[in-house]
């Protein structure tokens, strides 16, 4: 085939794609070559020359990460001669080098480090004095630079400048006084930079959070998912003698992450060990929270719900695991026996929900985050990427910046992704309907004069990209569905575009873009009021399916949203509420209104870390674990289930929710036997469908989408 | 012979007028109303000219990488970064003839399908600068630059950029960088400037001496030009006379002149009627000869046939009073401030070369860093991402080579022998 290319490494044979470099061409052959500016995915630059070898034909020894095979190419990597190479390389980068590997952060995991172990000289000749640099240098209040283990890889500089596209760090002086830097009063003021940490081959760029903190021998690393937004991407929890967790790492997923992280989920990391965590059950005596035993609190706390009656309600949470909650509304709903349960207390456009399950079971929503980068026109709907899922803004920089594909940037502000929109649509708040109808209507030839707050000339000309469009990929915020008004006609419109679009022959993937780590596995489980796990809407056909699959009956009738209980608490509709991992007091737009009502409840019960806000005003809060402490799994806004592992032993008396839960039902007098997470899991396969067929092994490393065919 | 200075006599031959009426833009008019494009190339080809910013690249065949896709920009930046250290030929023609370098390089924008054109130009060469940006302004009224040049569908605009003192901007590629405003370092190649360069664009880059020879090749035929010095170096070499010798100063030779007659004809002998001890014969980025390389002709395959290299035939010349370890040791300084630092051969090596050689002369030197010195530069030599790298060996490897022995009595007696003025100094050593 004219694409393969057949050439030969230290007398082997070996078959390759046409283009490929012939470092790549060498790993297939499991042949190593020492490397530090190459990266697989940046550009190769041919910098720091570890990398040469001998390629017959050419004069000079190449570097072989970025040069690109050729039919019938004889390469050495096994001469004296590039051992001898790679040894001077290795030496010149040690002559300036501090060789303080004892204090270095990076020791004991450390590119140079192990070159040097492998290939490096056994001393030095050098006989000078080294270079000196100030140092440590805070670039950021999260990286610092030692500027004199920098051995001028670049790769921070590129990373920054090809897959962040935030040049923020570069390359100052010439030459021996090479340095990299900031720009004088600009601080490293990406959403990426730990990447660069993580990129360094030396202990040059160091995080602030976890310099001095370990040796990275004495750490474990335990595969798991960023908590911190829907992207969910993999990681590596590292901590010392099963207490403390340290770091994440990337654990590179490449269809979910690409190997990155952003710093809001990469440093977030001390909350798990906070000496503020709550390590024992509260109880209010006297109108004052107290220390209690689990005895103590589980009753009080099943007592008040009961003594509510009908009058209960739940929330569950969009940071906890799949199992946590699925056990947290049937709990909820066989135990409490009421069905007002939600994931959140924020209002809800009417019929909004209903919108998004519609999409969700009949397969509308379908897509996943790889479409990005393989659609010629990406429309992103209603999200400021950046910010709320910043992972999936490297996805879309990298289509748009790579690829030559068009974004169509639909947001009510002028938000970071603005700048690489071929068409930047800044529609107004709650008009989304009326921009998503005249969209469509554009497309079919009928633009309005206006629509949405947009001219009918904008909207227009995002018509004609998508018109031009052979693959599409359509990306919609959970909010301009289910909070937005008229969700449902915003969906519809949406519906009736990608009908056209499809009509014409375009193939169109729609995700839908959530927010929490687990917002929409929470869905899925059934933290809704009007659904019961599985999206089965309530009535009197699926209560009894779900009678049959739980062996006791749910309650008969849908019940009300998180907004609902906060209006129906002022008026003693709701008098007793149980929060599971969330502080609707503290953490929502409409917090005040919140607290408020919570303020009139009879009984409210909380399940978190810490003392926040709406733990504050409850009856009973129960201590609860860091999903670093537990085991479960969340499901992402592609609607991939991932797992999570327990990295470290739960805090002191904490306890996870899980078992929390089961503890509760127990007190309570209910049998819930479940003998390991994984039997959670089982059931939730056994009672949705979309997780039909997934177990907890079978979901593997990398996780599994759920999906529903259209 | 002399082709680029043959006007020198004249005087205000860097007035347009002047210009004109010895013949001047006569060539580009016959390029552009008797010549295809394509014409011309062959012309350049046949002459066998070869490029003189240092590397002796084919110059017909450089042009004839360029693709024919009228659909692609293209552009021409002519070289006048002279940082090589002893060459000031460039800013010799420039000064006094400006016009016959625009000349040449609207043939060559012309032949490969150019309408922009800029003169990256050494930033300390200020009143060369104004003197081109003059000299364009004019040539522009006069409608031998700008829309429809001599009547014809030729446009053509020219730009002076000033560099920003860095000798790496005059390697071609990081040129290209400083020129887009970006870090002046060398770039990966492939891709090659002629398929993507000035801004991702099919670019050339030509030397100013290079340029300045395509008028007269197109006026009277490349048969001509390579019937001036020798087979394979065809045509005139500008040499920049420096260093101990009477009459500094450039002269313009046949390709193949020898050694000898350069020195003590044209540049009329060494300073004080001393000996000769070395000579660079093409800015210090080439090996160093000495006194039995005096008849060696000074073309592309004689000095390489020598143990050298013709470079930009910066030629500097070093007298029996020259301390050959303080001579190689400023232009290892040189190299190691100049240095980009992108590299780990020649940023690191450079400077560890400087060290040592400070050591040697100061006297604190061991008799293993002789050894050492070879080996480091050996090792950054070929191995480095571009020439600078190469270059920096070759001051280091070809004085050991000839004057191992003066670095062993350094060693040896603790310091240099040489009293008081060592002789050879480059600016800032
Ligand atoms: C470090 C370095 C510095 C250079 N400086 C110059 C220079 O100042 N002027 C120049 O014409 N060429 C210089 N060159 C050579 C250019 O890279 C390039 O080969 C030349 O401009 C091509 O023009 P030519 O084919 O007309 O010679 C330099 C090369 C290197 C490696
Ligand atoms: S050899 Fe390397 S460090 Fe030296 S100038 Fe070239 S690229 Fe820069």
């Amino acid at each position: 085939m004219a694409d393969e290319v057949n050439l030969t490494i230290d007398g082997r044979q070996i078959t390759v794609p046409k283009g490929t470099l012939v470092i790549e061409a060498a790993k297939k052959l499991g042949i190593e070559i020492p490397i530090f500016c190459y990266h697989p995915k940046m550009e190769p630059v041919g910098a720091c020359r570890q990398c040469l070898v001998e390629i017959e034909g050419f004069p000079k020894p190449q570097v072989s990460c970025s040069t690109r095979v050729a039919d019938g190419m004889v390469v050495r990597t096994n001469t004296p001669e590039v051992k001898q190479m790679w040894e001077i390389v290795l030496e010149f980068l040690l002559i300036n080098h501090p060789l303080d590997c004892p204090v270095c952060d990076r020791g004991g995991e450390c590119p140079l480090q192990d070159n040097t172990f492998r290939y490096g000289p056994p001393d030095s000749r050098f006989e000078h004095e080294k270079r000196h640099f100030e140092k440590p240098v805070a670039l950021s209040s999260l990286v610092v630079l030692d500027r004199e283990r920098c051995i001028l890889c670049f790769r921070c500089v590129r990373f920054q400048r090809e897959i962040a596209d935030q040049p923020d760090i570069q390359v100052f002086n010439r030459g021996y006084g090479d340095y990299i830097g900031i720009f004088p009063g600009r601080p490293f003021d990406s959403n990426f930079s730990g990447n660069t940490i993580e990129l360094c081959p030396v202990g040059a760029l160091l995080s602030s959070v976890f310099r001095f903190r370990a040796r990275p021998w004495e750490m474990t690393s335990t595969e798991s998912i960023c908590p911190n937004c829907g992207v969910g991407c993999n990681i590596r929890v590292n901590a010392r003698n099963f207490r403390r967790v340290v770091r994440y790492l990337s654990r590179d997923n490449p269809e979910v992450d690409g190997g990155w992280l952003c710093d809001r989920g990469r440093f977030d990391s001390t909350f798990i060990n906070d000496p503020e965590r709550l390590t024992k059950p509260l109880v209010r005596r006297n109108g004052e929270l107290r220390e209690a035993t689990w005895e103590e609190a589980l009753e009080a706390a099943v007592d008040g719900m009961k003594a509510a009656g009908l009058r209960a309600a739940g929330i569950g949470s969009a940071n906890r695991t799949n199992e946590q909650n699925y056990l947290f509304q049937k709990f909820m709903r066989l135990v409490i026996g009421t069905n007002n349960i939600d994931y959140t207390m924020e209002p809800m456009a009417p019929g909004g929900t209903d919108a998004l399950v519609a999409g969700l079971t009949s397969g509308f929503f379908s897509g996943s985050i790889r479409d990005v980068a393989s659609s010629d026109v990406i429309v992103s709907f209603g999200s400021d990427i950046s910010q709320e899922l910043p992972v999936l803004d490297l996805w879309i920089k990298k289509a748009v910046r790579k690829n030559g594909s068009k974004l169509i940037f639909a947001y009510p502000l002028r938000a970071e992704l603005a700048k690489y929109a071929s068409s930047f649509l800044p529609y107004s708040y709650g008009k989304e309907a009326g921009f998503a109808a005249g969209l469509a209507a554009a497309f079919v030839g009928k633009a309005p004069e206006q629509a949405g707050g947009l001219s009918g000339d904008e909207i227009e000309s995002a018509a004609k990209i998508l018109s031009e469009a052979k693959i599409v990929a359509l990306l919609v915020s959970r909010s301009v569905i289910e909070s937005a008004p008229d969700g449902m006609e915003t969906y519809r419109a949406l519906e009736s575009l990608v009908g056209t679009l499809e009509a014409r022959g375009a193939r169109v993937q729609v995700m839908l873009l959530v927010d929490g780590a687990n917002t929409q596995g929470g869905m899925d489980v059934g933290l809704l009021p009007g659904y019961y796990p599985g999206y089965r809407k309530i009535d009197e056909s699926s209560c009894s399916e779900i009678a049959e699959l739980w062996g006791a009956e749910p309650p008969p009738e849908p019940g009300l949203t998180g907004w609902d209980v906060v209006r129906e608490a002022r008026n003693g509709g709701v008098l007793a509420l149980w929060v599971m991992g969330q502080d609707p007091a503290r953490d929502l737009v409409r917090a005040k209104e919140i607290a408020e009502a919570l303020g009139k409840l009879d009984f409210l019960v909380v399940q978190d870390y810490f003392l926040t806000e709406t733990a504050r005003m409850a009856n009973v809060v129960l201590p609860s674990c860091t999903f670093a402490e537990t085991k479960g799994t969340f499901t992402n806004t592609e609607r991939r289930v991932q797992r999570i592992n327990q990295a470290i032993y739960p805090m002191s008396d904490s306890d996870s929710d899980t078992d929390i839960i089961l503890k509760a039902a127990f007190t309570a007098g209910a049998q819930f036997e479940y003998g390991r997470i994984e039997s959670i899991f089982e059931e939730i396969a056994r009672v949705v469908p979309q997780y039909g067929g997934l177990t907890f092994d079978s979901i593997g490393p990398f996780g599994r989408q759920w999906e529903v065919r259209r | 012979m002399r082709i680029l200075f043959k006007h020198l006599d004249v005087p205000d031959i860097d007035d347009m007028d002047v210009y004109i009426r010895e013949g001047g833009y006569k060539a580009l008019e016959k390029a552009l109303k008797e010549m295809s494009p394509d014409g011309v190339i062959q012309a350049v080809t046949k002459s066998g000219l070869r490029g003189r910013g240092g590397a002796g690249f084919p110059t017909g065949k450089k042009w004839a990488f360029i693709p024919k896709d009228p659909s692609l920009k293209k552009y021409l930046c002519c070289n006048a970064d002279e940082s090589e250290p002893g060459t000031f030929k460039d800013r010799e023609l420039i000064v006094r003839n400006p016009h016959q370098l625009i000349e040449g390089m609207a043939i060559c924008c012309y032949a490969i399908g150019s309408e922009r054109a800029f003169i990256y130009i050494r930033g300390e060469y200020i009143e060369p600068a104004r003197k081109m940006e003059q000299a364009i302004a004019k040539a522009s009224n006069r409608g031998f630059l700008g829309e429809r040049i001599l009547g014809t569908d030729f446009n053509l605009q020219i730009q002076v950029y000033r560099g920003a003192g860095a000798y790496i901007c005059g390697e071609e590629s990081a040129l290209l960088n400083s020129l887009e405003g970006i870090r002046g370092e060398p770039r990966l190649r492939p891709p090659f400037p002629a398929i993507k360069g000035l801004y991702e664009s099919p670019t050339v880059i030509n030397n100013v001496e290079t340029l300045a020879n395509v008028p007269h090749i197109v006026l009277n035929g490349g048969e001509w030009f390579a019937s001036i010095g020798t087979e394979k170096s065809t045509g005139t070499k500008v040499v920049s006379m420096s260093g101990h010798v009477n009459n500094p100063g450039n002269y313009e030779v046949d390709m193949g002149t020898p050694v000898r007659e350069i020195i003590f004809e044209h540049a009329g002998g060494i300073l004080g009627g001393k000996r000769l001890k070395a000579y660079v014969p093409g800015g210090s980025s080439v090996p160093m000869l000495t006194e039995k390389h005096l008849d060696v002709g000074l073309d592309f395959e004689s000095m390489l046939a020598a143990g050298s290299m013709l470079g930009s035939a910066g030629f500097m010349v070093m007298n029996e009073d020259t301390c050959i370890v303080r001579a190689t040791l400023n232009m290892a300084r040189f190299y190691a401030h100049e240095s980009c630092g992108k590299c780990t051969p020649c940023r690191e090596g450079t400077s560890w070369m400087v060290e040592m050689l400070e050591s040697i002369e100061e006297g604190t030197g061991k008799m293993g860093y002789i050894d050492r010195l070879v080996d480091i530069a050996n090792n950054i030599n070929g191995r480095s991402f571009c020439a600078l790298g190469d270059a920096s060996a070759m001051p280091v490897l070809s004085s050991i080579e000839h004057f191992r022995d003066e670095y062993e009595t350094h060693v040896s007696e603790r310091g240099c022998p040489f009293a008081g003025d060592r002789g050879f100094a480059l600016r800032g050593g």
